[in-house]
């Protein structure tokens, strides 16, 4: 069926700051993979211990079978008072906070992780823990809702929607942060070797919870008269996440990483545009897969004036979409000419939402890709010191040539500086000119160092030699080295330049972890939702495509 | 105890906080990592090592030229003793001269710290380069004999059987940490950085 003669996009095409910004979720997404899994392997996720009083104080303990492992989630309910309740990172009390424990814990690990889990950050936690996070309320929806069920009435859905989730977590660490057990040492389990499934579990087990504790909290307060959300509005309702930068240095220290999501992505779609005669059944999923994609637009919420034009191009590009579909799809290769039509009349929201809905009918062609979408990268970390300085260069024309067009003098292509925070050492963008501390600045001012490296390999020799001579370039090189071979490594814009747009590295990461509904609150933070219109534990069938709009299509 | 990452991660921090380049805080991270896994604590011999040359600059430890004979020595070469970090990662871009079967080095501050480097050196018929001697994590300097022996007495071929990791982040690591730190103006804070 397929015919692989459609070349992937080129990353001077596809790894530009605008473009990423308009990523959105698809089969390849790691919540999406996550649930697959769940629902192939049968995973049996249940609630074992529930010790939460009627004012939602407490724990429980919710446990997810594998075929070969137990994790279970760990939450303690807390119950905050609203003038404690802060989303920035730099809070230090949460309505819940939570960790995904590796087995069954015992009583001890229980009283152990409550004298930590609660404390977040100033905690620690052990190798048997992977995540540790926490979420707050929505007051908005929450306090709403449980006013409603706790009188046995159903909350109304249009108000429960326009917020789209009744908690939200902030931060979710993994990766041996806090003491949590390190990524490389879970790496040979199949369940854990695509990115972030660890996360994505306790997300997912995170709302299991938050819509248990909704129920009781309702029926503590309302007696026998409480009702439990209805079943249709409980699916469409994620968990929210307020993301700031914390996320974008990621991105740039993981070049090598960052490869692989985007080469599986783009080989899926050069996979499916070379299919030349798609069956009916393909055919039609493929148009519903669309309205499901038109719906989700709908339903997408953003009064920010940075997300609101988007949103609006994106309804357009859609509805003309469907259109072009239903007019103007040629016999042969018609998800290529579809591709190619949205890339010639549509905004980038409508063309990478197309390039996400083509995936959707091809599980066969697109699934197995998973397997690629992660990566021992210390492979790749060593520096090939015999390289010559012509080849390194040459590298460096072929590969980023936006940075050798900048010039670097010019304050405005050197506006902002990355650093850590001294106060909750998390990373922040300053104003080069205007703020102290430059000097201090994190290395991902790429596109300058760029220059300055190609500029210092003028005298010749070997990458050794150069880095003997100017050892300030040696992350630089390394960048390079890995470039050369993971070729969608590398962003290709100016991550320091005065209008750059920190939200379009958070959209792209997002975009992969599976998130809809962006909504910017700034150039530098956003808030999602995460697994809205996912199925519950029990409701989880194979290749369901879950991820649909308010009201499902 | 830290994971692997947070030992990193305060290597990284701590290296760089102590005036050396991006890319050699990602070569402190490795190796730190890599002793950790072996069974010494590596970011205690950074912080150790750290101690003994604050306050003077990276430079004045760093290789200045790469020598081509089997004593490396003298001014060209830098006649400090030489920064393990610096060393390590130009032996990693160098490699060390083929025809060669030993190389001495006259000072070199923490040896142990070159282990690393040197372990991530192909191999070449059959033979591999190693540190002649028992290698301590003693940060004084001294004379270093790089050898050739058999492949099969590398401690990278060795299951890492006795990782030891720090029991704390160290205190001195964190304060050079500081250093890379900048305080959060009202300016950011007000843009809502997350």
């Amino acid at each position: 069926m397929a015919e692989n003669h459609i070349p992937m996009r080129p990353p001077e095409q596809v790894m530009r700051l605008a473009r990423m910004g308009s990523f959105h979720q698809s089969r390849l997404s790691f919540m999406r993979v996550l649930l697959r899994r769940m629902a192939a392997e049968n995973w049996q996720i249940t609630q074992t211990d529930w010790q939460v009083n009627g004012a939602g104080v407490g724990h429980a303990v919710y446990q997810a079978k594998t075929p070969l492992r137990v994790y279970s989630l760990v939450v303690f309910a807390h119950d905050l008072p609203d003038d404690l309740r802060s989303d920035r990172v730099i809070a230090e009390a949460w309505d819940v906070t939570f960790t995904l424990f590796d087995g069954v814990p015992t009583d001890a690990d229980i009283t152990r992780l409550s004298q930590n889990v609660p404390y977040q950050e100033v905690g620690r936690v052990s190798p048997r823990e992977i995540v540790l996070s926490r979420a707050n309320r929505s007051l908005r929806a929450w306090d709403y809702a449980l006013e409603k069920l706790a009188k046995g009435e159903q909350p109304d859905a249009d108000k429960i929607l326009q917020v789209g989730y009744f908690m939200r977590t902030t931060a979710v660490y993994g990766s041996g942060k806090f003491g949590a057990a390190d990524r490389r040492d879970l790496l040979d389990r199949p369940e854990l070797h695509a990115p972030f499934q660890a996360e994505m579990l306790a997300v997912y087990l995170i709302r299991c919870f938050v819509m248990d504790l909704l129920d009781f909290r309702a029926k503590a307060q309302g007696g026998d008269s409480a009702v439990r959300l209805a079943p249709a509005l409980r699916r469409q309702c994620g968990i929210g996440n307020s993301t700031g930068l914390g996320m974008a240095p990621f991105l740039v220290h993981h070049p090598a990483l960052i490869h692989c999501w985007v080469a599986a992505k783009e080989a899926a779609l050069a996979r499916v545009r070379g299919v030349k005669t798609p069956s009916g059944t393909a055919h039609a999923a493929m148009r519903v897969a669309l309205c499901v994609a038109q719906d989700s637009a709908q339903a997408w919420q953003s009064e920010h004036p940075i997300a609101k034009p988007k949103i609006a191009e994106l309804r357009g590009d859609l509805a003309r979409a469907v259109v072009a579909f239903d007019t103007e799809l040629p016999a042969d290769y018609p998800w290529d000419w579809l591709y190619k039509w949205g890339e010639s009349n549509l905004s980038l929201e409508g063309s990478e939402q197309i390039a996400s809905v083509l995936l959707e009918p091809y599980g066969d062609l697109v699934d197995g890709l998973v397997e690629c979408l992660s990566i021992d990268e210390t492979l790749y970390y060593r520096i090939n010191g015999e390289m010559g300085a012509d080849e390194l260069r040459s590298a460096i024309e072929r590969i980023y040539p936006w940075a050798l067009a900048l010039d670097f003098a010019k304050p405005a292509n050197i506006a902002r500086f990355w650093y850590v925070s001294e106060a909750k050492l998390e990373p922040r963008l300053g104003e080069r000119f205007e703020e102290n501390g430059a000097e201090l600045e994190q290395p991902l001012a790429i596109g300058r160092d760029i220059a300055g490296l190609y500029q210092a390999a003028e005298a010749g020799g070997s990458v050794a030699d150069i880095l003997l001579s100017a050892p300030e370039f040696r992350h630089t090189a390394r960048r390079v080295q890995i470039a050369m071979r993971f070729p969608y490594s590398e962003i290709r814009d100016n991550l320091v330049d005065e209008g750059m747009m920190p939200i379009d590295l958070l959209r792209f990461k997002l975009s992969f972890f599976g998130a809809t509904h962006f909504d910017p609150r700034s150039d530098r933070w956003l808030r999602i939702s995460m697994f809205a219109g996912a199925p519950f534990p029990d409701e989880l069938r194979v290749d369901d495509c879950w991820v649909r709009p308010f009201g499902g299509a | 105890m830290l994971s692997f990452y947070e030992t990193g991660v305060l290597a990284r921090r701590a290296t760089r906080g102590a005036g050396y380049d991006w890319g050699l805080a990602e070569e402190a991270t490795f190796a730190a990592g890599w002793l950790c896994d072996y069974g010494v604590d590596g970011a205690d011999v950074l912080s150790r090592y750290f101690r003994r040359v604050d306050g003077q600059t990276v430079a004045s430890r760093a290789v200045r030229a790469w020598p081509s004979g089997d004593v490396w020595e003298g001014d060209a070469f830098g006649n400090l003793p030489l920064c393990p970090l610096c060393l390590g990662a130009a032996l990693s871009d160098f490699g060390l001269p083929s025809g060669v079967e030993k190389v001495v080095i006259s000072k070199v501050y923490a040896p142990v710290l070159l282990l690393p480097f040197i372990a991530s050196l192909p191999a070449e018929d059959g033979k591999i380069w190693t540190i002649e001697g028992e290698v301590t994590d003693d940060i004084t300097p001294v004379r270093v004999v790089i050898i050739r022996a058999d492949a099969t007495d590398s401690v990278a071929t060795d299951a890492k059987k006795n990782p030891r990791y720090p029991q704390k982040e160290d205190a001195f690591l964190l304060e050079l940490a500081q250093r890379t730190y900048v305080p959060e103006s009202e300016a950011s804070r007000a843009k809502g950085a997350g």
